[in-house]
Protein backbone atom coordinates (compact mmCIF):
# COMPACT_ATOMS: atom_id res chain seq x y z
CA UNK A 1 0.00 0.00 0.00
CA UNK A 2 1.10 3.60 -0.58
CA UNK A 3 2.61 5.43 2.36
CA UNK A 4 -0.51 7.50 2.61
CA UNK A 5 -2.79 4.73 3.16
CA UNK A 6 -0.09 3.25 5.51
CA UNK A 7 -0.22 6.49 7.56
CA UNK A 8 -3.62 6.62 7.65
CA UNK A 9 -4.07 3.18 8.80
CA UNK A 10 -1.42 3.71 11.45
CA UNK A 11 -2.65 7.26 12.76
CA UNK A 12 -4.60 6.13 15.74
CA UNK A 13 -7.01 8.81 16.25
CA UNK A 14 -10.16 10.33 13.59
CA UNK A 15 -9.60 13.63 11.64
CA UNK A 16 -12.59 15.81 11.92
CA UNK A 17 -14.27 16.40 8.54
CA UNK A 18 -16.08 19.59 8.48
CA UNK A 19 -19.10 19.68 6.62
CA UNK A 20 -20.35 22.54 4.08
CA UNK A 21 -23.95 23.37 4.78
CA UNK A 22 -26.19 24.50 1.63
CA UNK A 23 -26.63 27.46 3.35
CA UNK A 24 -23.28 28.24 2.67
CA UNK A 25 -23.97 31.13 0.60
CA UNK A 26 -25.13 33.07 3.30
CA UNK A 27 -21.54 32.81 5.07
CA UNK A 28 -20.30 36.27 4.00
CA UNK A 29 -21.02 39.07 1.63
CA UNK A 30 -18.81 37.70 -1.17
CA UNK A 31 -20.76 34.35 -1.52
CA UNK A 32 -23.82 35.93 -1.54
CA UNK A 33 -23.03 38.22 -4.30
CA UNK A 34 -21.58 34.80 -5.91
CA UNK A 35 -25.26 33.74 -5.93
CA UNK A 36 -26.87 36.98 -7.11
CA UNK A 37 -24.75 36.61 -10.34
CA UNK A 38 -25.48 32.88 -11.00
CA UNK A 39 -29.23 33.87 -10.19
CA UNK A 40 -29.23 36.67 -12.79
CA UNK A 41 -29.08 34.03 -15.39
CA UNK A 42 -32.78 32.99 -14.30
CA UNK A 43 -33.86 35.72 -14.55
CA UNK A 44 -32.42 36.83 -17.82
CA UNK A 45 -33.99 33.28 -19.03
CA UNK A 46 -37.35 34.39 -17.69
CA UNK A 47 -37.59 37.55 -19.88
CA UNK A 48 -36.25 35.63 -23.02
CA UNK A 49 -38.79 33.38 -22.20
CA UNK A 50 -41.58 36.12 -22.05
CA UNK A 51 -39.96 37.87 -25.19
CA UNK A 52 -40.81 34.73 -27.05
CA UNK A 53 -43.53 34.47 -26.29
CA UNK A 54 -44.52 37.99 -26.82
CA UNK A 55 -43.19 36.92 -30.34
CA UNK A 56 -45.43 33.40 -30.53
CA UNK A 57 -48.37 36.24 -29.84
CA UNK A 58 -48.05 37.99 -33.59
CA UNK A 59 -49.35 34.85 -34.75
CA UNK A 60 -52.33 34.91 -33.10
CA UNK A 61 -53.96 38.29 -34.50
CA UNK A 62 -54.00 41.52 -33.37
CA UNK A 63 -56.31 41.94 -30.79
CA UNK A 64 -55.05 38.63 -28.76
CA UNK A 65 -51.29 40.48 -29.10
CA UNK A 66 -52.53 44.05 -28.36
CA UNK A 67 -54.52 42.84 -25.12
CA UNK A 68 -50.99 41.08 -23.65
CA UNK A 69 -49.26 44.29 -24.58
CA UNK A 70 -51.20 46.29 -22.59
CA UNK A 71 -51.00 43.62 -19.59
CA UNK A 72 -47.15 44.01 -19.50
CA UNK A 73 -48.17 47.58 -18.37
CA UNK A 74 -49.75 46.10 -15.26
CA UNK A 75 -47.58 47.36 -11.62
CA UNK A 76 -46.59 43.30 -11.53
CA UNK A 77 -44.84 43.07 -14.93
CA UNK A 78 -43.10 45.93 -13.77
CA UNK A 79 -41.91 45.15 -11.24
CA UNK A 80 -40.44 41.94 -12.96
CA UNK A 81 -38.81 44.05 -15.66
CA UNK A 82 -37.09 46.42 -12.84
CA UNK A 83 -35.73 43.14 -10.90
CA UNK A 84 -34.85 41.74 -14.06
CA UNK A 85 -33.10 44.58 -15.30
CA UNK A 86 -31.11 44.78 -12.15
CA UNK A 87 -30.27 41.57 -12.74
CA UNK A 88 -29.37 41.64 -16.20
CA UNK A 89 -27.01 44.87 -15.46
CA UNK A 90 -25.36 43.10 -12.19
CA UNK A 91 -24.48 40.08 -15.07
CA UNK A 92 -23.00 42.23 -17.84
CA UNK A 93 -21.04 44.37 -15.00
CA UNK A 94 -19.99 40.99 -13.67
CA UNK A 95 -18.78 39.79 -16.72
CA UNK A 96 -17.39 42.55 -18.85
CA UNK A 97 -15.34 43.54 -15.50
CA UNK A 98 -13.34 40.75 -15.74
CA UNK A 99 -12.66 40.59 -19.25
CA UNK A 100 -9.28 42.12 -18.48
CA UNK A 101 -7.72 39.46 -16.22
CA UNK A 102 -9.09 36.76 -18.50
CA UNK A 103 -8.61 37.90 -22.42
CA UNK A 104 -5.11 38.23 -23.05
CA UNK A 105 -5.12 40.69 -26.16
CA UNK A 106 -1.93 41.19 -28.18
CA UNK A 107 -1.23 44.47 -30.47
CA UNK A 108 1.51 42.87 -32.25
CA UNK A 109 4.20 42.85 -29.57
CA UNK A 110 2.35 44.41 -26.84
CA UNK A 111 -0.10 43.47 -24.22
CA UNK A 112 -2.96 45.55 -24.02
CA UNK A 113 -2.93 46.48 -20.07
CA UNK A 114 -5.60 44.66 -18.98
CA UNK A 115 -7.40 48.21 -17.71
CA UNK A 116 -7.89 48.94 -21.01
CA UNK A 117 -9.37 45.56 -22.30
CA UNK A 118 -11.96 45.63 -19.77
CA UNK A 119 -12.44 49.77 -20.61
CA UNK A 120 -12.81 48.65 -24.43
CA UNK A 121 -15.30 45.94 -23.46
CA UNK A 122 -17.52 48.09 -21.32
CA UNK A 123 -17.31 50.46 -23.93
CA UNK A 124 -18.38 48.29 -26.78
CA UNK A 125 -21.32 47.18 -24.87
CA UNK A 126 -22.58 50.89 -24.33
CA UNK A 127 -21.77 51.29 -27.50
CA UNK A 128 -24.22 48.31 -28.82
CA UNK A 129 -26.55 49.30 -25.95
CA UNK A 130 -27.32 52.86 -27.57
CA UNK A 131 -27.15 51.19 -31.20
CA UNK A 132 -30.56 49.34 -29.95
CA UNK A 133 -31.60 51.82 -28.40
CA UNK A 134 -31.06 54.01 -31.42
CA UNK A 135 -32.82 51.66 -32.94
CA UNK A 136 -35.98 51.49 -30.85
CA UNK A 137 -36.58 55.09 -30.46
CA UNK A 138 -35.68 56.66 -33.71
CA UNK A 139 -35.63 54.15 -36.52
CA UNK A 140 -39.24 52.49 -35.59
CA UNK B 1 -6.83 8.74 -8.97
CA UNK B 2 -6.77 8.56 -12.36
CA UNK B 3 -8.17 11.40 -14.52
CA UNK B 4 -9.44 11.43 -17.85
CA UNK B 5 -9.96 14.43 -20.11
CA UNK B 6 -13.64 15.36 -20.52
CA UNK B 7 -14.85 15.45 -24.08
CA UNK B 8 -18.04 16.76 -23.44
CA UNK B 9 -17.38 19.77 -20.88
CA UNK B 10 -15.66 22.49 -22.93
CA UNK B 11 -19.10 21.96 -25.77
CA UNK B 12 -21.24 22.92 -22.98
CA UNK B 13 -18.55 25.85 -21.50
CA UNK B 14 -18.46 27.27 -25.08
CA UNK B 15 -22.31 28.20 -25.67
CA UNK B 16 -22.48 28.85 -21.52
CA UNK B 17 -19.63 31.42 -22.96
CA UNK B 18 -21.38 32.39 -26.02
CA UNK B 19 -24.61 32.88 -24.29
CA UNK B 20 -22.89 35.01 -21.68
CA UNK B 21 -21.86 37.35 -24.20
CA UNK B 22 -25.32 38.00 -25.88
CA UNK B 23 -26.88 37.75 -22.53
CA UNK B 24 -24.31 40.70 -21.06
CA UNK B 25 -24.69 42.59 -24.53
CA UNK B 26 -27.98 43.09 -25.76
CA UNK B 27 -30.14 41.62 -22.83
CA UNK B 28 -30.23 44.54 -20.91
CA UNK B 29 -31.32 47.11 -23.13
CA UNK B 30 -34.47 44.73 -24.67
CA UNK B 31 -34.89 44.42 -20.88
CA UNK B 32 -35.49 48.05 -21.01
CA UNK B 33 -37.23 48.61 -24.02
CA UNK B 34 -39.75 45.88 -23.48
CA UNK B 35 -40.66 46.41 -20.50
CA UNK B 36 -39.67 49.93 -19.18
CA UNK B 37 -39.39 52.61 -22.05
CA UNK B 38 -43.20 52.84 -22.87
CA UNK B 39 -44.28 52.95 -18.94
CA UNK B 40 -41.90 55.51 -18.60
CA UNK B 41 -43.32 57.85 -21.34
CA UNK B 42 -39.58 57.32 -23.34
CA UNK B 43 -41.30 55.03 -26.30
CA UNK B 44 -44.70 54.97 -28.07
CA UNK B 45 -46.87 52.10 -27.33
CA UNK B 46 -47.47 51.51 -31.49
CA UNK B 47 -43.68 51.24 -31.77
CA UNK B 48 -44.32 47.59 -30.24
CA UNK B 49 -47.58 47.25 -31.64
CA UNK B 50 -48.78 44.47 -33.83
CA UNK B 51 -48.56 45.92 -37.23
CA UNK B 52 -45.10 47.58 -36.56
CA UNK B 53 -43.66 44.01 -34.16
CA UNK B 54 -44.91 41.75 -37.44
CA UNK B 55 -43.60 43.99 -40.01
CA UNK B 56 -40.27 44.01 -38.31
CA UNK B 57 -39.65 39.79 -37.62
CA UNK B 58 -41.22 39.19 -41.25
CA UNK B 59 -37.29 40.51 -41.83
CA UNK B 60 -35.09 37.34 -41.95
CA UNK B 61 -31.91 39.41 -40.83
CA UNK B 62 -34.20 40.65 -37.81
CA UNK B 63 -34.79 36.76 -37.45
CA UNK B 64 -31.41 35.51 -36.86
CA UNK B 65 -30.73 38.28 -34.49
CA UNK B 66 -33.94 37.30 -32.57
CA UNK B 67 -32.47 33.69 -32.89
CA UNK B 68 -29.18 34.26 -31.56
CA UNK B 69 -30.81 36.89 -28.60
CA UNK B 70 -32.96 34.42 -27.80
CA UNK B 71 -32.04 30.84 -28.18
CA UNK B 72 -27.99 31.38 -26.65
CA UNK B 73 -28.10 32.80 -23.24
CA UNK B 74 -30.59 29.19 -22.67
CA UNK B 75 -27.24 27.44 -22.64
CA UNK B 76 -26.10 30.20 -20.16
CA UNK B 77 -28.60 29.85 -17.66
CA UNK B 78 -28.91 26.46 -17.95
CA UNK B 79 -24.72 26.06 -17.63
CA UNK B 80 -25.19 28.21 -14.58
CA UNK B 81 -28.52 25.98 -12.93
CA UNK B 82 -26.81 23.29 -13.11
CA UNK B 83 -24.03 24.22 -11.57
CA UNK B 84 -25.19 26.13 -8.65
CA UNK B 85 -27.82 23.31 -7.95
CA UNK B 86 -24.77 20.87 -7.26
CA UNK B 87 -22.82 23.70 -5.41
CA UNK B 88 -26.61 23.98 -2.82
CA UNK B 89 -25.67 20.59 -2.09
CA UNK B 90 -27.36 18.03 -4.78
CA UNK B 91 -24.06 16.28 -5.91
CA UNK B 92 -25.89 12.99 -6.43
CA UNK B 93 -27.48 12.77 -9.85
CA UNK B 94 -25.14 14.90 -11.56
CA UNK B 95 -25.63 13.62 -14.86
CA UNK B 96 -29.18 13.61 -14.78
CA UNK B 97 -29.35 17.71 -13.66
CA UNK B 98 -27.13 18.14 -16.65
CA UNK B 99 -29.34 16.73 -19.11
CA UNK B 100 -32.01 18.20 -17.21
CA UNK B 101 -30.57 21.38 -18.02
CA UNK B 102 -29.54 21.54 -21.17
CA UNK B 103 -32.25 19.29 -22.69
CA UNK B 104 -34.25 22.59 -21.70
CA UNK B 105 -32.11 24.87 -23.33
CA UNK B 106 -32.13 22.42 -26.90
CA UNK B 107 -35.88 22.22 -26.06
CA UNK B 108 -36.26 26.21 -25.57
CA UNK B 109 -33.82 25.96 -29.01
CA UNK B 110 -36.03 24.37 -30.55
CA UNK B 111 -39.34 26.14 -29.74
CA UNK B 112 -37.48 29.75 -30.70
CA UNK B 113 -36.50 28.13 -34.38
CA UNK B 114 -40.01 27.29 -34.92
CA UNK B 115 -41.88 30.36 -33.69
CA UNK B 116 -39.53 32.75 -35.98
CA UNK B 117 -39.34 30.12 -39.08
CA UNK B 118 -42.89 28.81 -39.27
CA UNK B 119 -44.97 30.98 -37.33
CA UNK B 120 -43.88 34.58 -38.04
CA UNK C 1 0.31 52.19 32.33
CA UNK C 2 -1.56 48.36 32.14
CA UNK C 3 -0.90 46.43 29.83
CA UNK C 4 -4.13 45.95 27.01
CA UNK C 5 -5.21 42.81 25.98
CA UNK C 6 -7.45 41.07 23.32
CA UNK C 7 -9.13 37.86 23.46
CA UNK C 8 -8.40 34.84 21.03
CA UNK C 9 -11.20 32.26 20.77
CA UNK C 10 -8.93 29.13 19.43
CA UNK C 11 -10.34 25.92 18.08
CA UNK C 12 -8.86 23.09 20.08
CA UNK C 13 -9.41 19.30 18.94
CA UNK C 14 -8.13 16.26 20.90
CA UNK C 15 -8.76 13.52 19.08
CA UNK C 16 -8.20 11.27 21.74
CA UNK C 17 -10.44 12.92 24.31
CA UNK C 18 -13.32 14.48 22.29
CA UNK C 19 -15.61 14.22 19.01
CA UNK C 20 -15.71 17.51 18.09
CA UNK C 21 -13.79 20.56 18.08
CA UNK C 22 -14.41 23.27 20.72
CA UNK C 23 -13.23 26.83 20.93
CA UNK C 24 -10.96 27.80 24.12
CA UNK C 25 -10.48 31.78 25.25
CA UNK C 26 -7.19 32.96 25.70
CA UNK C 27 -6.68 36.77 26.96
CA UNK C 28 -3.34 37.78 25.38
CA UNK C 29 -1.44 41.02 25.81
CA UNK C 30 -2.13 43.54 23.12
CA UNK C 31 0.45 45.22 21.02
CA UNK C 32 0.78 47.45 18.25
CA UNK C 33 2.78 45.40 15.67
CA UNK C 34 1.69 42.03 17.14
CA UNK C 35 0.57 39.47 14.38
CA UNK C 36 -2.29 36.68 14.60
CA UNK C 37 1.14 34.31 14.83
CA UNK C 38 2.70 36.16 17.92
CA UNK C 39 -0.17 36.08 19.80
CA UNK C 40 -0.43 31.78 19.17
CA UNK C 41 3.16 31.93 19.96
CA UNK C 42 2.54 33.61 23.27
CA UNK C 43 -0.05 31.10 23.97
CA UNK C 44 2.51 28.32 23.38
CA UNK C 45 4.95 29.44 24.96
CA UNK C 46 3.57 31.57 27.97
CA UNK C 47 -0.26 29.74 28.75
CA UNK C 48 -0.67 26.73 27.44
CA UNK C 49 2.00 24.36 25.66
CA UNK C 50 -0.41 21.78 24.49
CA UNK C 51 -1.93 24.36 21.98
CA UNK C 52 -0.84 22.83 18.33
CA UNK C 53 -0.14 25.00 15.21
CA UNK C 54 2.14 25.33 12.19
CA UNK C 55 4.29 28.10 11.69
CA UNK C 56 7.76 28.64 10.08
CA UNK C 57 8.88 31.86 8.56
CA UNK C 58 6.84 34.20 10.23
CA UNK C 59 7.28 36.36 7.35
CA UNK C 60 4.61 35.11 4.39
CA UNK C 61 6.94 33.07 2.08
CA UNK C 62 6.15 29.55 3.42
CA UNK C 63 2.62 29.43 3.45
CA UNK C 64 2.69 27.21 6.61
CA UNK C 65 0.97 29.15 9.01
CA UNK C 66 -2.58 29.74 7.06
CA UNK C 67 -6.16 29.43 9.67
CA UNK C 68 -9.17 31.15 9.69
CA UNK C 69 -9.21 34.45 11.73
CA UNK C 70 -12.56 35.46 12.15
CA UNK C 71 -13.93 33.40 8.79
CA UNK C 72 -11.72 34.38 6.70
CA UNK C 73 -8.68 32.18 5.31
CA UNK C 74 -5.26 33.95 6.29
CA UNK C 75 -1.50 33.94 7.18
CA UNK C 76 -1.27 34.31 11.04
CA UNK C 77 2.01 35.60 10.35
CA UNK C 78 0.32 38.30 8.10
CA UNK C 79 -2.58 39.32 9.95
CA UNK C 80 -2.28 42.37 12.83
CA UNK C 81 -3.69 42.47 15.92
CA UNK C 82 -4.87 45.63 15.92
CA UNK C 83 -7.20 45.48 12.85
CA UNK C 84 -9.52 43.57 15.20
CA UNK C 85 -8.90 45.26 18.70
CA UNK C 86 -10.77 45.75 20.87
CA UNK C 87 -12.99 43.00 19.47
CA UNK C 88 -12.30 38.60 19.84
CA UNK C 89 -10.03 37.16 16.94
CA UNK C 90 -11.72 33.92 16.20
CA UNK C 91 -9.00 31.54 15.23
CA UNK C 92 -10.19 27.93 13.71
CA UNK C 93 -8.42 25.62 11.53
CA UNK C 94 -7.99 25.61 7.56
CA UNK C 95 -11.63 25.37 6.34
CA UNK C 96 -12.16 22.61 3.83
CA UNK C 97 -9.47 20.35 4.79
CA UNK C 98 -9.66 17.59 7.97
CA UNK C 99 -8.59 18.84 11.34
CA UNK C 100 -5.82 16.57 12.48
CA UNK C 101 -5.44 18.21 15.93
CA UNK C 102 -6.55 22.16 16.86
CA UNK C 103 -4.87 24.35 14.36
CA UNK C 104 -3.37 21.53 12.29
CA UNK C 105 -4.82 20.15 9.44
CA UNK C 106 -4.55 17.30 6.77
CA UNK C 107 -3.08 19.11 3.69
CA UNK C 108 -2.46 15.20 1.77
CA UNK C 109 -5.07 15.71 -0.11
CA UNK C 110 -3.58 18.99 -1.71
CA UNK C 111 -0.55 17.54 -2.14
CA UNK C 112 -1.64 14.29 -4.02
CA UNK C 113 -3.52 16.61 -6.12
CA UNK C 114 -0.66 19.18 -6.56
CA UNK C 115 1.87 16.19 -7.64
CA UNK C 116 -0.96 15.37 -10.33
CA UNK C 117 -0.52 17.71 -12.66
CA UNK C 118 3.01 17.66 -12.87
CA UNK C 119 4.37 21.12 -11.48
CA UNK C 120 8.20 20.63 -13.86
CA UNK C 121 9.16 21.56 -16.71
CA UNK C 122 8.24 18.85 -18.75
CA UNK C 123 10.20 18.19 -22.32
CA UNK C 124 9.73 15.80 -25.08
CA UNK C 125 13.51 15.55 -25.18
CA UNK C 126 16.29 17.46 -22.18
CA UNK C 127 18.13 19.61 -24.07
CA UNK C 128 21.77 18.53 -23.35
CA UNK C 129 24.03 20.43 -20.77
CA UNK C 130 26.31 21.39 -23.71
CA UNK C 131 23.89 23.00 -25.77
CA UNK C 132 23.63 26.02 -22.43
CA UNK C 133 20.73 27.16 -20.96
CA UNK C 134 17.14 27.71 -22.11
CA UNK C 135 16.77 31.45 -23.16
CA UNK C 136 13.70 33.64 -22.27
CA UNK C 137 12.89 36.90 -23.09
CA UNK C 138 11.52 39.11 -20.15
CA UNK C 139 8.12 38.97 -22.58
CA UNK C 140 7.76 35.29 -22.00
CA UNK C 141 8.60 35.37 -18.01
CA UNK C 142 5.88 37.76 -18.20
CA UNK C 143 3.66 35.24 -19.10
CA UNK C 144 3.88 32.90 -16.32
CA UNK C 145 5.60 34.54 -13.26
CA UNK C 146 2.36 35.54 -11.52
CA UNK C 147 1.28 32.11 -11.56
CA UNK C 148 4.67 30.92 -10.31
CA UNK C 149 4.31 32.88 -6.94
CA UNK C 150 2.60 30.85 -5.21
CA UNK C 151 3.55 29.83 -1.48
CA UNK C 152 1.35 26.62 -0.85
CA UNK C 153 -1.04 28.14 1.57
CA UNK C 154 -3.98 26.37 0.63
CA UNK C 155 -5.82 29.69 1.78
CA UNK C 156 -7.10 29.42 -1.99
CA UNK C 157 -8.65 25.44 -0.88
CA UNK C 158 -10.49 27.35 2.13
CA UNK C 159 -11.91 30.08 0.12
CA UNK C 160 -12.92 27.67 -2.65
CA UNK C 161 -17.01 26.71 -2.40
CA UNK C 162 -16.26 24.00 -4.34
CA UNK C 163 -13.34 22.11 -2.76
CA UNK C 164 -14.21 20.30 -0.16
CA UNK C 165 -13.24 16.87 2.21
CA UNK C 166 -15.55 15.09 0.18
CA UNK C 167 -14.52 16.77 -3.12
CA UNK C 168 -12.52 15.40 -5.70
CA UNK C 169 -11.57 19.45 -7.37
CA UNK C 170 -8.29 19.36 -7.84
CA UNK C 171 -8.38 23.16 -6.63
CA UNK C 172 -7.44 26.16 -7.43
CA UNK C 173 -3.47 26.48 -6.75
CA UNK C 174 -2.97 23.49 -8.34
CA UNK C 175 -4.43 24.50 -11.59
CA UNK C 176 -3.15 27.60 -11.52
CA UNK C 177 0.46 26.38 -11.56
CA UNK C 178 -0.12 23.79 -14.24
CA UNK C 179 -1.09 26.67 -15.98
CA UNK C 180 2.19 28.33 -14.93
CA UNK C 181 4.00 25.40 -16.61
CA UNK C 182 2.11 25.14 -19.43
CA UNK C 183 2.70 29.24 -20.02
CA UNK C 184 6.42 28.78 -19.55
CA UNK C 185 8.40 28.82 -23.15
CA UNK C 186 10.35 26.06 -21.99
CA UNK C 187 7.88 23.49 -21.28
CA UNK C 188 6.47 21.05 -23.57
CA UNK C 189 3.95 19.13 -21.29
CA UNK C 190 0.64 21.16 -22.15
CA UNK C 191 -0.99 17.88 -23.82
CA UNK C 192 0.22 15.69 -20.59
CA UNK C 193 -1.67 17.98 -18.31
CA UNK C 194 -4.75 19.00 -20.24
CA UNK C 195 -5.54 14.61 -19.16
CA UNK C 196 -5.73 15.97 -15.59
CA UNK C 197 -6.33 19.66 -15.90
CA UNK C 198 -9.12 19.27 -18.40
CA UNK C 199 -10.79 16.61 -16.70
CA UNK C 200 -14.19 16.44 -14.82
CA UNK C 201 -12.39 17.01 -11.31
CA UNK C 202 -10.10 19.84 -12.83
CA UNK C 203 -11.17 23.03 -14.40
CA UNK C 204 -14.34 22.25 -15.33
CA UNK C 205 -15.45 21.90 -11.68
CA UNK C 206 -14.66 25.58 -11.56
CA UNK C 207 -17.87 28.01 -11.22
CA UNK C 208 -15.22 31.37 -10.92
CA UNK C 209 -16.97 32.24 -7.42
CA UNK C 210 -13.19 34.24 -7.30
CA UNK C 211 -12.33 33.75 -3.66
CA UNK C 212 -9.29 31.71 -4.53
CA UNK C 213 -7.95 34.46 -5.93
CA UNK C 214 -9.28 36.88 -3.05
CA UNK C 215 -7.71 35.48 -0.55
CA UNK C 216 -4.07 35.05 -2.06
CA UNK C 217 -1.49 36.65 -0.30
CA UNK C 218 0.46 36.50 -3.45
CA UNK C 219 -1.97 38.03 -5.80
CA UNK C 220 -1.56 34.76 -8.37
CA UNK C 221 -4.97 34.81 -9.01
CA UNK C 222 -5.92 31.33 -9.85
CA UNK C 223 -9.74 31.93 -10.98
CA UNK C 224 -7.32 34.03 -13.49
CA UNK C 225 -5.26 30.89 -14.32
CA UNK C 226 -8.48 28.37 -14.74
CA UNK C 227 -10.90 30.76 -16.81
CA UNK C 228 -7.68 31.17 -19.16
CA UNK C 229 -7.06 27.11 -19.37
CA UNK C 230 -10.64 26.74 -19.97
CA UNK C 231 -10.79 29.33 -22.64
CA UNK C 232 -7.75 27.82 -24.15
CA UNK C 233 -9.23 24.12 -23.78
CA UNK C 234 -12.45 24.94 -25.60
CA UNK C 235 -10.79 26.61 -28.35
CA UNK C 236 -8.93 23.79 -29.22
CA UNK C 237 -11.87 21.48 -28.42
CA UNK C 238 -13.79 23.46 -31.29
CA UNK C 239 -10.69 23.98 -33.47
CA UNK C 240 -10.04 19.92 -33.81
CA UNK C 241 -14.01 20.16 -34.30
CA UNK C 242 -14.39 22.26 -36.79
CA UNK C 243 -10.97 21.41 -38.75
CA UNK C 244 -10.23 17.96 -38.29
CA UNK C 245 -6.85 17.82 -39.75
CA UNK C 246 -5.95 19.25 -36.07
CA UNK C 247 -5.35 16.16 -34.04
CA UNK C 248 -5.50 17.12 -30.43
Amino acid sequence: MNRRQNELENYKYKAYIPSRPATWWLRNFKYFLFMMRELSSVFIAAFLILFLYELFLLSKGSTTHETFQLSLRSLGFIVFYVVALAFALYHAITWFGVMGRIQIVRLGKLKVPPALVTAGAFGGWIAVSVLIGYFYFKVL
Amino acid sequence: MMYKRDRKEPFWWGLFSLGGVIAALLVPIHIFVAGLAVPLGLLEPDVLSYESMHQLVANPWIKLYLFVLLALPLYHAAHRIRFTLHELGMQKGGRFIAILCYGGALIGTAFTAYILLHIL
Amino acid sequence: MSQQTITLKVTRYRPEQEEEPTAQAYEVPFNEDWVVLDALNHIKDQMDGTLSYRWSCRMGVCGSCGMMINGEPKLTCATFLRDYYPGEIRVEPLDNFPVVRDLVIDMSDFLEKFQAVKPWIVRQEEKPVEEGEYLQTPDQLSDFKQFSMCINCMLCYSACPVYGPESDFIGPAALALAHRYNMDSRDEGNEERQEVIASEEGIWNCTFVGECSEVCPKDVDPAAAIQRTKVATTGDWFKSFLLPGNKK
